[in-house]
């Protein structure tokens, strides 16, 4: 089907076909997911709630329940006030959440809603929360809604209490699969530094199947260990554009020190992350994990023969780009084109750092693009592998080229919401799909006396 | 949960259990309550739902970025020629747009597809903020098509301006729009339009097999791999038919006063329903000829496939389905489809179900059994229990909720890979409830696993 | 390939029967055009008559069917089983295909195909305008070894394997033979220089420059990048009968030298050369390998070149001569046989080389110890390193491994970064 995409590359400046990237809300809704017993709410037209939902099922198979505004012509005309009011006190008396947390649409940034105010003259139940945060869709993208709401929850929650400062961190994980975040408070557990993830999906989107259907799981962080990390030693946040945002609020709220680090994918990436871990816990190296690295050096030491030299050509979203691209480079392979659709020129930069380190003078990085781009420029200069969501098997599949899934959203696999990318274990995790993505390839398609057993 | 409420005060009109003595009604087709969590989406789905099969014309979606990514290629409409409407376009509408404007990005959109795909027509598709933000889509459009000398179709489709039935108000403009205003000069005899039939999974395919077999001409399917040219030759059709009777009664009519074709509704689900149906067609365009090989054509897929359908039913007889569907109609026939197998429907409801389609449910299903509008999955679930249902049909936001209760699921919506109309899809339809109902994973669920020894 | 599976019964019985059968059956599956037997350490000890089998089985099927007494514990290693082998083939095999064969023709032996090496030997030999009759044993076939009396010329890579059918050759059919070495640049030139020279045609000659330059034009500018990266880096070797000799001077052209190197199951005359051959004494084990005695073939032997140009050739060629791997080594190397485990551990500790050829077995353990180790037995299931074309493989695959970033990741960071940071307190007083 994708047989028509014809031409050179060159930058179009009206359309977008086939996007890299989707808007603020969803990223939103998925943060609020993080907390316990929290419902998000979409103040917005009943379509945006529809269709974030839809898309955030298909990608982790479990129920996502959110509720909306349900704007009509009259809302946009006379404000969504009525709706958010009258739907946070059915939302409140019906579900029963400890937490709502409000985004907007692109609808009602428009027209002016202040969530504030509304918020504020709203009957709230005692002992219950609203927070909110300004997502316009037509700002950014998924991304920039999940770092707002998540900016959010320390504007609304986070507090700092005079008196002796706590032990722990807060660590904020980025806009990764709940089984990284699971990933990494393993991690930090084993280092033995006591911290407060939020927020924190796992058990929330990933959650077994018993027979008995829960509206609101046992996981995600619960409010009040939010309010607490106003007063934590320090705060490490994972992804730059995820988190930064919410780590600079509380640094700016509550005089709580900020670390910004890349998403801990890849060796590099995870080293230094615990090498932060390990200025806080005094030095000490768990077993567990010292283990776990020298798996990882001995396998990419033992393989290295299977992906070395091999282009690769990634897209995505710029936190899991960044630490990826790094990461293939380190593996001996050569990235030729990086994309996401994310806005933001940081990026672009961050990347071409990475290459110009590596001496990738061939190598395109672009912001800010389209999958049909991406498929222009791979006509033009074909590649070994794909890394990217599921979006990339059509070009995949054109271009006969193996496509190793990794990202938001995949919606014709599984697997990603139970087994990390992150840490040790997750970079052997990507080594596993990257050379047998290239192996079964060689196996279909080599000359038969080529074929071989042991490989 | 906690809490024993399950809904409000507001949603108690539209929830109603079926007493046959008494005389009842229910209200339906009014906006959702906000905060109810309810099932439904919006215009702009509407208005998608009908006109993204049309396959050679290029869809552009004007707004933001995330109302067309949500929509890209999630829906199982095949094609048999083109494949352009399954690639995504957007305006992808940013703050300074907003501010300033979105005509300009549009009208450069618009020049990079023609350039880049040379569609013959265009639809865009105007979202919530264009509505707000008051872009003039319709002068875009004129614009575009006095210079490309190509049908560009705006779509009135803003996601606020009402449920998604105007959406399917707004789709059928576009397409009466498309057909233009003249009649028809020659008719084709003996021919027929199939209106809202979607092709997903290649039903729409089907229906034309046996049409053909009877020797009817199929003239064009409203919109399943539909293209701008079979659109347009529509009105030399003699006859319309019209399975979705939600999104298509509206076109139908249309079509009678502008090109005197007048419809029937028909419904190709379950093997009654088909033979209904095509008996209804060859009976009102058709000769002795066609009805001779209609009776034949019938006589032979019913020796064929009653059987196999019978060898299902003795695995499913006595067992309970709950349905919530987004249209009417299809929850009509599968009333009737589940009869055939010997399965009771103890719960029924739809998003955009009419008063009409509700009397009719009413008759249908017996005692008790719990009808519903625009439902949420808290009520869902509170019914679902109380009436012991054994399998859940609906769409992808209903599948987890089944799963997660331990109950089976059929998914009749977008996402269905394996045509369930006709003879051969009524086979499919029964094999495919067999599998999920008697799925050996159930009896390890109702366990609760390891936890519950 | 099948097995006879052995039980309780077959030991205490005998296994003739069942071999007779797996005979009959691999015949009825395959139509093989020939059928080898190899016998395993039981069969020695339970008195099986395999070579009767073999005649018997032959008649009845009219196929050829070779039997190899060649259980496990007879011999040191390996090399043992060679020397089996090659006897067979020279008594049955070699000499009963007389089809005549082309001009410029060649028998290739010690040559196994490994990685795809004879593909592109043999590419590279047409090219010049030679014709292979067979190949001994890679890609070979039946038909092909049994033709091999009549080629003009037998050339040897591995020495240690198949020297014996050379010389048997030699005295049986008057064919000759010179050491080649088609691994790396240099080497491989030579050796078509070498064989060109035999020859003696001066258009085959003129041809064997021009291929020489046009492939090595093709590699050279990678191979002098590649010998920019791995300069100085040091070597050592640890492989079968040959390629831990052989090997040395492809390391060379990219930059590495071999500090050590020794065979798994080398005689002392492919280390010291075959001059030492009289001198070398039989021991027990190696007495119960065959020596088996060829005459001259009256009917079929000839000489291909006459006796004066010989003894020129014999001045200028390798000809029936080897010099072995010791002369090759610089001062100060050491050269081991059958290095252990033990040892390994020591040298790499010792000397840190950056590369270490050997087997599956070594290679993980090496690897280990932070050194990379490739497979040169079966190239680490990449290939050909023979050739032109293969010493490019060879360099490329060489620095990837060696060069592969995740080296510098073996020492953990916390293992080189101080983490803790502190002060130094009440000092000043002292200061």
């Amino acid at each position: 089907m994708l047989d028509q995409t014809k031409g050179t590359y060159k930058k179009r400046t009206g359309l977008k076909i086939n996007p890299a990237k989707t808007c603020q809300p969803i990223g939103a809704m998925y943060a609020a997911l993080g907390i316990h017993k929290c419902l998000p709410h979409s103040h917005g037209s009943q379509g945006c709630c529809a269709f974030h939902r839809s898309h955030l099922t298909r990608h982790y198979r479990d129920p996502i329940i959110a509720s909306t505004s349900s704007f009509t012509e009259g809302t946009c005309v006379f404000g969504g006030k009525s709706n958010l009011k009258k739907g946070l006190e059915n939302v409140f008396h019906i579900y029963n959440p400890d937490v709502v947390a409000v985004n907007t649409t692109c609808l009602s940034e428009t027209i002016g809603d202040d969530l504030g105010e509304i918020v504020r003259s709203t009957n709230v139940p005692e002992g219950k929360t609203v927070i909110y945060a300004n997502t316009p869709s037509y700002v950014g993208s998924h991304v920039t809604g999940f770092s707002n709401m998540c900016k959010a929850m320390v504007t609304h929650l986070a507090e700092k209490k005079d008196g002796k400062k706590s032990k722990g961190i807060n660590i904020l994980p980025g806009y990764i699969e709940p089984s990284d975040m699971m990933e990494i408070k393993r991690m930090a557990t084993l280092l033995k530094v006591p911290f407060t993830m939020f927020p924190d999906t796992s058990g929330v989107v990933a959650t077994p199947n018993t027979g008995n259907y829960e509206m609101y799981p046992e996981g995600g962080t619960h409010i009040k260990e939010i309010k607490k990390s106003g007063n934590a030693l320090g705060t490490i946040a994972l992804g730059e554009f995820s988190s930064k945002d919410a780590a600079y609020e509380l640094e700016k709220k509550c005089d709580v020190p900020a670390t910004v680090l890349k998403e801990p994918i890849g060796i590099k990436a995870t080293d230094e992350f615990i090498m932060k871990m390990l200025e806080l816990n005094g030095g000490i190296i768990p077993k567990e994990l010292e283990f776990e690295r020298g798996q990882l050096v001995d396998v990419m030491v033992d393989v290295h023969n299977h992906y070395h030299g091999k282009k690769v050509a990634l897209f995505g979203d710029p936190d899991i780009l960044i630490a990826m691209t790094e990461f293939v480079i380190d593996l001996g392979m050569v990235p030729t084109l990086v994309l996401t659709g994310t806005p933001g020129k940081a990026f672009v930069k961050t990347i071409q750092d990475l290459f110009d380190g590596a001496k990738l003078d061939d190598s395109i990085v672009l912001g800010e693009e389209d999958l049909y781009s991406f498929h222009q420029i791979i006509k033009e200069k074909p590649v070994d592998l794909i890394i990217g969501n599921s979006y990339g098997k059509y070009i995949a599949r054109e271009e006969q080229i193996p496509l190793v899934r990794m990202g938001w959203p995949i919606l014709d696999r599984v697997g990603h919401s139970y087994f990390p990318v992150v840490g040790y274990k997750g970079a052997l995790r990507i080594i596993e799909k990257i050379t047998t993505a290239l192996l079964d390839k060689y196996d279909a398609t080599c000359p038969e006396e080529d074929f071989e057993l042991v490989m | 949960m906690g809490s024993k409420t399950i809904s409000t005060k507001a949603r108690e009109t539209q929830i109603m259990v079926n007493q046959q003595s008494r005389q009842q009604s229910i209200v339906c087709d009014t906006h959702s309550v906000s905060g109810v969590v309810s099932q439904r989406a919006c215009v702009y789905c509407g208005a998608r739902v009908v006109l993204n099969p049309i396959t050679d014309a290029a869809h552009i979606v004007h707004g933001p970025i995330g109302c067309a990514s949500y929509t890209w290629d999630i829906r199982g409409s095949l094609s048999s020629d083109s494949e352009r409407y399954r690639m995504s376009f957007s305006t992808d509408l940013r703050e300074k747009d907003i501010i300033f404007g979105g005509e300009k990005k549009l009208t450069m959109a618009i020049d990079e597809i023609v350039n880049n795909e040379h569609p013959k027509v265009i639809f865009i598709y105007a979202t919530c903020v264009v509505g707000v933000i008051g872009d003039d889509v319709k002068a875009v459009a004129k614009h575009a098509e006095q210079k490309y000398g190509i049908r560009v179709i705006p779509v009135n489709s803003s996601g606020f301006s009402g449920s998604k039935k105007d959406g399917y108000k707004a789709a059928c403009h576009a397409i009466l729009e498309l057909m233009g205003p003249e009649k028809a000069k020659v008719k084709i005899p003996h021919s027929l339009n199939f209106l809202g039939d979607f092709n997903l999974a290649g039903e729409a395919w089907i229906v034309k097999n046996y049409l053909e077999t009877i020797g009817l001409t199929l003239n064009t399917v409203i919109t399943g791999d539909a293209s701008c040219a079979s659109l347009k030759k529509a009105k030399e059709s003699v006859l319309n038919v019209v399975q979705c009777a939600g999104s298509m009664t509206f076109l139908a009519k249309h079509m009678e006063q502008s090109y005197d074709i007048p419809f029937e509704h028909i419904r190709f689900l379950g093997i009654k329903d088909t033979i209904r149906s095509l008996r209804k067609i060859v009976f009102t365009i058709g000769n002795q000829e066609h009805i001779e090989r209609f009776e034949k054509l019938i006589k032979e897929k019913e020796s064929e496939y009653t059987p196999k359908i019978e060898a299902y039913k003795q695995r499913l007889v006595g067992k309970k389905v709950a349905i919530y569907v987004g249209g009417g109609f299809k929850a009509i026939s599968l009333i009737e489809q589940f009869n055939e197998l010997g399965i009771e429907t103890v719960l029924v409801g739809t998003q955009t179900g009419s008063q009409d389609e509700y009397n009719q449910f009413k008759q249908l299903t017996s005692e008790g059994t719990v009808i519903l509008d625009d439902a949420n999955p808290t009520e869902l679930e509170y019914f679902m229990k109380q009436t012991k249902a054994d399998i859940l049909v609906g769409g992808v936001k209903e599948r987890p909720l089944a799963y997660k209760m331990g109950v089976a699921f059929l998914d009749h919506n977008h996402e269905r890979k394996h045509p369930l109309c006709g003879f051969e899809g009524a086979y499919n339809f029964a094999k495919e409830v067999d599998l999920t109902v008697n799925s050996p994973v159930w009896s390890i669920v109702k366990q609760g696993g390891i936890y519950h020894e | 390939m099948s097995v006879t599976k052995f039980g309780k019964l077959a030991i205490v019985f005998g296994g003739v029967k069942k071999l007779e059968m797996a005979v009959d059956e691999a015949v009825e599956l395959f139509h093989p055009k020939a059928i080898s037997i190899s016998a395993t350490c039981p069969v020695g000890l339970i008195g099986d008559d395999i070579n009767a089998v073999a005649k018997e089985m032959s008649a009845k099927h009219g196929i050829k069917v070779l039997s190899f007494n060649c259980e496990g514990y007879k011999g040191v290693s390996q090399s043992a089983g060679h020397h089996i082998a090659n006897n067979k083939l020279m008594t049955d095999v070699i000499g009963t295909n007389d089809k005549p064969v082309k001009e410029y023709s060649l028998n290739l032996l010690g040559e196994y195909n490994i990685g795809g090496d004879e593909w592109e030997i043999t590419r590279v030999l047409h090219k010049i305008g030679y014709n292979i009759v067979s190949t001994m044993t890679g890609n070979g076939s039946i038909e092909e070894i049994a033709n091999a009396h009549k080629a003009d010329l037998n050339v040897i890579q591995c020495h240690r394997s198949i020297n014996y059918i050379a010389e048997m050759i030699e005295t049986k059919y008057g064919l000759p033979w010179i050491k080649v070495n088609f691994i790396g640049v240099e080497s491989f030139s030579q050796s078509l220089r070498d064989i060109a020279k035999y020859f003696g045609d001066e258009a085959l000659i003129q041809r064997t420059e021009e291929v020489i330059a046009e492939e090595t034009e093709q590699i050279r500018e990678e191979m002098q990048l590649i010998k920019t990266k791995l300069d100085g880096k040091t070597a050592v070797l640890f492989v079968g009968g040959s390629r831990a000799h052989h090997y040395q001077g492809l390391l060379r052209e990219i930059g590495i030298e071999t500090l050590v190197a020794g065979y798994e199951f080398g005689h002392r005359d492919d280390y010291e050369g075959r001059d030492v051959i009289p001198y070398i004494k039989m021991d027990a084990d190696s007495r119960n390998i065959e020596e088996i005695k060829v005459e001259k073939d009256e009917k079929k032997y000839s000489m291909r070149i006459p006796e004066s140009r010989m003894e020129e050739l014999k001045k200028e060629l390798p000809w029936a001569s080897y010099e072995g791997l010791i002369k090759d080594m610089k001062d100060g190397s050491l050269i081991i046989d059958d290095l252990n485990h033990a040892e390994t551990e020591k040298i790499i500790d010792i000397l840190k080389p950056e590369f270490f050829g050997s087997g599956i077995k070594d290679k993980y353990m090496i690897q280990k110890m932070g050194v990379y180790s490739k497979q040169l037995h079966s190239y680490d299931y990449s290939g050909p390193y023979a050739g032109f074309q293969g010493a490019m493989n060879f360099a490329r695959d060489v620095a990837a491994g060696v060069l592969t970033p995740a080296w510098s990741y073996v020492k953990a960071p916390w293992n080189c970064e101080p983490i803790l940071n502190g002060k130094l307190e009440g000092v000043e007083k002292y200061a």
